[in-house]
């Protein structure tokens, strides 16, 4: 088994915690999407399961080895940061010998074939890049090592939408032909939604829920209704997360299966009904919601 | 979907890797030139200057007479002759090696002051611990080829020179510009561990290497507040200074001093070895998130922000007392100080003015602990003028008479004048104890100048046997007295120096001229030392030494007095003690050979007889007579010539040494003269009556017209 297990990590800087004694299995071959607010601790976390931070408690195994300064393990772990470095004046090229002194896997007909997907020139000063550029330079450079572990931090940014979508598909293929696990920790929930199986919530350093995406999307619904004024939905019965009323339509957000919402709005006093499935975007908000995180608050 | 393993490797830690090795050598190949340049300019160049002096030199030839081109293989023999061609300046070279090393240290640990930077080497499959060991062998490698590119080069011209046939000193300048190197390139990794900014690591670099001296001047200066009057000067006999840094030990031993010992060297390796191994186990320590923050482990901040303070309250301190006076100015400096240094340093470390004021309870803790600390200090100064120098334990008085940049010494028991001695230091105590005097700074400068040119010392070599130097400057030429400096010297090596005008202490002024009177009277010292003389002798003497001697004597119009007396002195040393032997200094010690009658016999003694001693020992200093003419060189080119026993002294350039012995060698009985004339050196010849004068090798018309 070569899943990454984290078990209670906390991590603080100074006073301010980090991360809060974050559990989590993922699963060798799976495509791990790690969601949250702003300073949830997901950049955090993907440093610590890399081998950056080393946690105050807890560990980060991978396939039941500890991952703090294990070079042999290291070598299977790339690390995608949201600011890309890269040596001073360096070529892609150059980049390239360096990545393959340290990878032994490294693959050069994956590197050369990338370098023409993206339209890159290899013996151009990577200073001279743009920011996008920069980026799929270092997308090339993380495949090309064939990693069996590829940890990404908002990697979707700056890249034009059809080179995310190249890069969606590397990664599928990668996942696909050799099992390589991938976690992605973004904003972009649509491109999260997109190609992850699993996915994660982070807020204020706490993880919220650990969940298959499907089986999230079943566990969460829009209901539109019409009924009169004296409706009550909180004597459905039901786990109402938020109800917004505009005359007789009610929209409820509510938590459960689908089947059961179903069966309660059937039996209810209500004129009409229809459940609309939530997009990851949408069950983001109404979990932030729940926790306080509203913009309404903050406006 | 084919199922991916872990490489499992039974070392999971990498200390090495070979292809990052040789990558940091490829992109750090701008530093090796750096580094090469500078060893370039300052050791291949200059090497290459000395070697082209030597084969150009256009030496002085004259019918009848020998070239010295017949004889310089016999010179070459006599190594010290050709000593200051070969001379290499390992202190130049050292400094150089450690700036090198502070350079490389901080920039092989800049991966660690950008945060993106040190996450991606983080992120990398090699240790923290690898990753410093390849960046720290990558500048050694770097610094390695420079030195070794430079010293083959330089060993091709060196070993030209001539008197050279050993390349043995340039083994040694790799071994020290190596071991300096490797010790401050520990100490500055060590100290990178401890930062989070380059700027700070330089700042880091410069604190450690004057914090504890400035510590020393500070503690030192306070405790001077409270005698006669400061002056820095006095810090430079702290011989424990050079302990308080490796910078400031390397070049003392190496630069300033006569090389490093066995014991030396095994320190100082170990002093790095585990400077590098410090910042090992410290880099493994540090955290990753500490990069762009001034400081990475808790707690240094604070340390490093007292530490300053520290120096700067009681030198701002000391600097407002002397601007205001009283205790007010030492309150107001001592507030300033402390304030201002400690809002800088939390400016510095937390970066925010807004948090400048940040921990001030632990400001003031600390203000009232270094008012306390600085109180006792100056009360361990003042317990130690009171009791450190006993007068009763004098047993014997040393003698050193500073005539420019010459001084005699010796010692001396002479009961009558130890007894002298007691009733010296114990109004000396009284002076002291009575209240500090005013002192105007500009009167101290110019005081200062008197005493530079006649001063009278006194010290002391240990509490126990207290030692009284003194010169009798007043019975040579009248030059009244000025000052007297009173110096005791601990076992530790460290110098407390005193320094008493006196014509603030008229009491003390008459007991000084009694004590001078005593000293100059008693047999022992007249004997032994100086020949002193009235003024109508003087004057015989200097005539002698001028007009009757046949050479020109220009004085120097600077300091008319000082030229008279050190051509005066130049007779009275040289006729005692030189004469009749050849001096010479071999590693800090004095060895007396006879003096033969001709060149020959001299050559033959010291180079076919005792060739191997001449060659195994670095000879610092020698003098030597050729027939009627004696030579020495000694500070700092100074070169003295005798004829019919009449002694002037002068400085010359090194480059006229060949010429002059020369002709020297040939003249036989025939005067010979070496004056110089402002900037200008004259090199005067009389040969059958007959006067030459050269410069630069040239007669100008001028001085044939005046000697006709």
């Amino acid at each position: 088994m070569l899943k990454i297990e984290l078990k209670n990590i906390t991590k603080h800087f100074g006073e301010i915690c980090s991360l809060n004694a974050i559990s989590l299995d993922i699963e060798h071959g799976s495509i791990f999407g790690l969601i949250g607010s702003n300073g949830s601790g997901k950049s955090t976390l993907l440093r610590v399961m890399s081998g950056i931070f080393r946690p105050e408690s807890g560990s980060v195994r991978y396939g039941g080895e500890d991952v703090w300064e294990n070079a042999a393990l290291k070598r299977e772990i790339i690390y995608l940061s949201d600011e890309q470095y890269f040596l001073p004046a360096c070529t892609l090229g150059e980049m390239r010998n360096f990545y393959a002194g340290f990878y032994p896997k490294f693959d050069n007909d994956i590197y050369c074939r990338c370098c023409d997907l993206f339209g890159i020139d290899e013996r151009r000063k990577i200073s001279t890049f743009s920011k996008g550029m920069k980026k799929q330079a270092a997308v090339i450079l993380a495949l090309a090592a064939m990693p069996t572990y590829l940890l990404c931090d908002e990697t979707f940014d700056g890249l034009d939408p059809v080179m995310r979508q190249l890069f969606k598909r590397l990664l599928a293929d990668a996942v696909a032909e050799r099992g390589m696990t991938v976690v992605i920790a973004s904003h972009n929930l649509g491109e999260i939604e997109d190609i992850c199986d699993h996915i994660a919530l982070l807020h204020r350093s706490d993880l919220i829920f650990s969940r298959e995406i499907d089986a999230l999307r079943q566990s969460i619904h829009t209901v539109q209704a019409v009924c009169d004024e004296s409706f009550d939905p909180a004597a459905l019965g039901l786990d109402v997360v938020r109800t917004t009323r505009r005359g007789s339509m009610v929209t409820l957000v509510i938590r459960g299966e689908r089947e059961v919402i179903e069966k309660t709005f059937t039996n209810a006093d209500v004129k009409f009904f229809e459940l609309i499935p939530l997009t990851l975007e949408e069950i983001f908000i109404s979990e932030m919601e729940e926790r306080g995180y509203d913009y309404s608050n903050l406006i | 979907m084919t199922t991916a393993t872990l490489s499992k490797s039974s070392v999971r830690k990498a200390y090495w890797n070979g292809a990052y090795f040789l990558g940091e050598l490829r992109r750090s190949w701008a530093h090796g030139l750096l580094y090469t340049l500078a060893f370039f300019f300052t050791m291949t160049v200059p090497m290459l200057s000395r070697l082209s002096d030597t084969i150009g030199k256009q030496y002085y030839t004259q019918e009848d007479f020998v070239s010295v081109k017949d004889i310089v293989g016999q010179f070459t023999i006599i190594d010290p002759l050709n000593n200051r061609f070969a001379e290499i300046e390992y202190g130049v070279y050292v400094v150089i090696s450690m700036l090198i090393a502070v350079w490389a240290g901080i920039f092989a640990m800049v991966y660690l002051n950008r945060r993106v930077s040190a996450y991606f080497h983080h992120s990398l499959p090699l240790s923290r611990e690898g990753i410093l060991l390849v960046k720290s062998a990558s500048a050694l490698v770097n610094f390695l080829i420079a030195l070794v590119l430079n010293l083959a080069l330089t060993a091709i011209f060196y070993l030209q020179l001539p008197a050279v046939d050993d390349p043995g000193p340039l083994f040694l300048l790799f071994g020290y510009c190596l071991l300096s190197f490797i010790v401050i390139l520990g100490f500055v990794l060590l100290l990178g561990t401890l930062c989070g900014t380059s700027v700070f690591h330089f700042l880091l670099v410069g604190l450690s290497f004057g914090l504890i001296p400035l510590y020393l001047f500070s503690i030192y200066a306070l405790g001077d507040m409270y005698t006669v009057y400061l002056d820095i000067g006095y810090l430079t006999e702290l011989a424990l200074l050079k302990y308080t840094s490796p910078f400031l030990y390397l070049f003392a031993e190496i630069g300033e001093g006569g090389g490093l010992s066995l014991i030396g060297v095994i320190l100082l390796l170990v002093f790095g070895a585990l400077c590098f191994f410090g910042a090992i186990l410290l880099i493994r320590r540090r955290p990753t998130e500490g990069a762009e923050s001034p400081v990475v482990f808790r707690g240094v901040g604070a340390v490093l922000k007292y530490a300053v303070m520290a120096p700067a309250a009681v030198l701002l301190a000391i600097f407002f007392e002397d601007v205001f006076g009283g205790i007010f100015g030492l309150a107001f400096g001592f507030i300033c100080g402390v304030v201002l240094s400690f809002m800088l340093m939390n400016v510095l470390l937390s970066r925010s003015a807004r948090k400048m004021f940040r921990g001030a309870v632990g400001m003031v803790i600390f203000s009232v602990v270094l008012i306390g600390t600085s109180v006792a200090v100056c009360a361990g100064f003042n317990y130690r003028d009171m009791h450190a120098l006993d007068e009763d334990r004098v047993k014997s008085i040393s003698i050193r008479q500073y005539i420019g940049e010459e001084n005699l010494f010796g010692n001396l028991s002479d009961p009558e004048v130890i007894e002298l001695t007691s009733d010296f230091l114990e109004a000396y105590f009284s002076c002291i104890t009575s209240g500090e005097p005013s002192v105007d700074y500009d009167e101290v400068i110019t005081k200062a100048d008197s005493v530079y040119t006649v001063s009278g010392e006194i010290a002391a070599e240990s509490p126990d046997v207290i030692t009284l130097t003194e010169s009798e400057v007043k019975s040579l030429v009248s030059i009244p007295l000025k000052s007297i400096v009173l110096t005791q010297t601990t076992r530790y090596g460290i110098s407390y120096t005193w320094r008493v005008h006196l014509d603030q202490f008229p009491e003390l002024d008459a007991l000084t001229t009694a004590l001078c009177r005593a000293i100059a009277e008693s047999k022992e010292f007249q004997e032994s030392y100086i020949q002193l003389f009235d003024k109508g002798q003087n004057d015989v003497l200097l005539s002698r030494g001028t007009l009757e001697g046949k050479g020109t004597y220009e004085e120097i119009n600077y300091n008319e007095v000082l030229e008279e007396l050190r051509a005066q002195i130049g007779f009275d040393f040289f006729q005692q003690t030189v004469l009749g032997t050849v001096s010479v200094r071999i590693n800090r010690r004095y060895y007396d050979l006879p003096v033969y009658e001709s060149q020959a016999a001299l050559i033959r003694y010291m180079g076919y007889e005792n060739a191997e001693q001449w060659i195994d020992q670095e000879v610092e200093q020698w003098s030597a007579r050729f027939g009627d003419i004696e030579i020495e060189e000694g500070y700092p080119s100074g070169f003295k010539c005798n004829a019919d026993g009449t002694y002037l002294f002068r400085s010359i350039p090194y480059d006229y040494l060949d010429l002059i012995l020369h002709n020297a060698s040939n003249l036989g009985g025939n005067t010979f003269f070496l004056t110089r004339r402002s900037r200008d050196y004259l090199f005067q010849l009389h040969q059958d009556g007959e006067t030459i004068t050269f410069v630069d090798g040239k007669v100008p018309q001028e001085i044939i017209d005046l000697f006709g």
